[in-house]
């Protein structure tokens, strides 16, 4: 077993044997832990994963079934449409334990199966941390002079490049923690950003947390102009950016999530080009 | 009619909020913010119900005319039905 620990949540993992998972996940070990919250167990399988005998629930994007075992969270990846599968995740009710399966697809075009098992190890956190603290909001974030800041839009928009600008121009006191996926846990109902292993095309993330001061939600224009919106607005462009569970309890429970965020914490829009001035306004109002 | 199984209406910080569920790609569609008035004929349509039925529960919980009730409850109706959340 190695034991890791992400955004408080303690892992035991069995199987998980890639160096490329190593390394990635190097930041979060931990030593031995007697009683891990979650065990995740893995095996690269030899031959496609038979489908499961659980009630199917739904396929999203044509290759994900979800299944339901009447507790549990299931889900088996096809490489294609009406193939075996090559992925598969179940986890128990509680999501204390959880076992998991790659077949490598390489060779027909797939991602590299250490890669696959990393990320997929990323999807089984989302999943744990819903049931217990917190959930994964899609965002670049960072930490300003101990103010947790999180700057979230659809991809391609430029949040990374804007938090590359806080680097730049005020590196000296402020930190990335994580540039694609970090966790928003809550401890008496205060938000804390916490950095995940995951953290999309680029590998920036740092095992630190900080408490949430603002969220803020870039938007492309040619003018740089920031205010901050309603808490309608708010719940509304945040449900963008979270993964909407396939299970309802999961999804009343991301919704809980946005609510305490929304409740607790100032949220903005700023409509910005890429440059310092954008930086700057966002400094002014924190 | 009624609503389909895979959309949620929460009430989140005041606001009702309805979002699809088992679609977690890209695909936004069906997610809506409604009124009090909308909140009350989505929460309805849980069951099966008809035209006259959200017509009549309008009336009896808004002070509206007869004729701008089922107005509004059809104009909702056909919203949902546009946005494919009946069944």
């Amino acid at each position: 077993m190695n034991y890791y620990k992400i955004a408080g949540i303690t892992f035991a993992l069995s199987g998980f044997e890639y160096e490329y998972f190593k390394d990635r996940m190097k930041a979060y070990e931990v030593s031995s832990v007697p009683t891990p919250d979650v065990t995740v167990y893995y095996e690269q399988t030899l031959f496609p994963i038979p489908k499961p005998e659980y009630k199917h629930i739904v396929t999203t994007g044509g290759f994900r079934d979800y299944f339901s075992d009447g507790g549990g969270y299931i889900f088996y990846d096809k490489f294609e449409k009406d193939s075996e599968a090559c992925a598969k995740v179940e986890i128990n009710a509680d999501a204390s334990v959880v076992h998991t399966a790659l077949y490598d697809i390489e060779d027909i075009g797939g991602a590299p199966v250490d890669v696959r098992c990393f990320n997929m190890l990323g999807e089984v956190f989302r999943y744990c941390i819903l049931k217990r603290t917190g959930m994964v909001v899609h965002s670049s974030s960072i930490c300003h002079a101990g103010n947790g800041i999180i700057f979230s839009a659809p991809s391609g928009t430029g949040k990374s490049t804007h938090t590359s600008l806080w680097m730049k121009y005020y590196g000296e006191n402020t930190q990335m923690i994580n540039d694609d996926c970090p966790a928003i846990t809550f401890d008496k109902e205060i938000p804390y950003v916490n950095g995940t292993p995951w953290s999309g095309k680029t590998n920036i993330n740092f095992n630190i947390s900080a408490p949430l001061r603002a969220v803020v939600l870039l938007q492309q224009k040619p003018e740089n102009h920031i205010q901050r919106i309603s808490v309608d607005e708010a719940v509304f462009r945040l449900l963008h950016e979270v993964t909407r569970p396939a299970y309802k309890d999961l999804m009343n429970q991301t919704l809980s999530n946005i609510e305490k965020i929304v409740t607790s914490t100032p949220v903005y829009l700023l409509g910005c080009t890429i440059d310092k001035e954008a930086v700057d306004l966002v400094r002014r109002i924190i | 009619m009624k609503v389909k199984d895979s959309f949620v209406l929460r009430k989140i910080a005041g606001s009702h909020v309805v979002v699809p569920i088992g679609s977690e790609t890209a695909d936004f569609n069906g997610m809506m913010t409604l009124n009090e008035t909308g909140a009350m004929l989505f929460g309805m349509l849980n069951k099966d119900r008809s035209l006259e039925d959200l017509t009549n529960a309008m009336l009896s919980e808004y002070d509206v005319s007869a004729v701008e009730a089922e107005e509004d409850v059809k104009a909702f109706v056909d919203t949902l039905e546009k946005a494919g959340m009946l069944e």
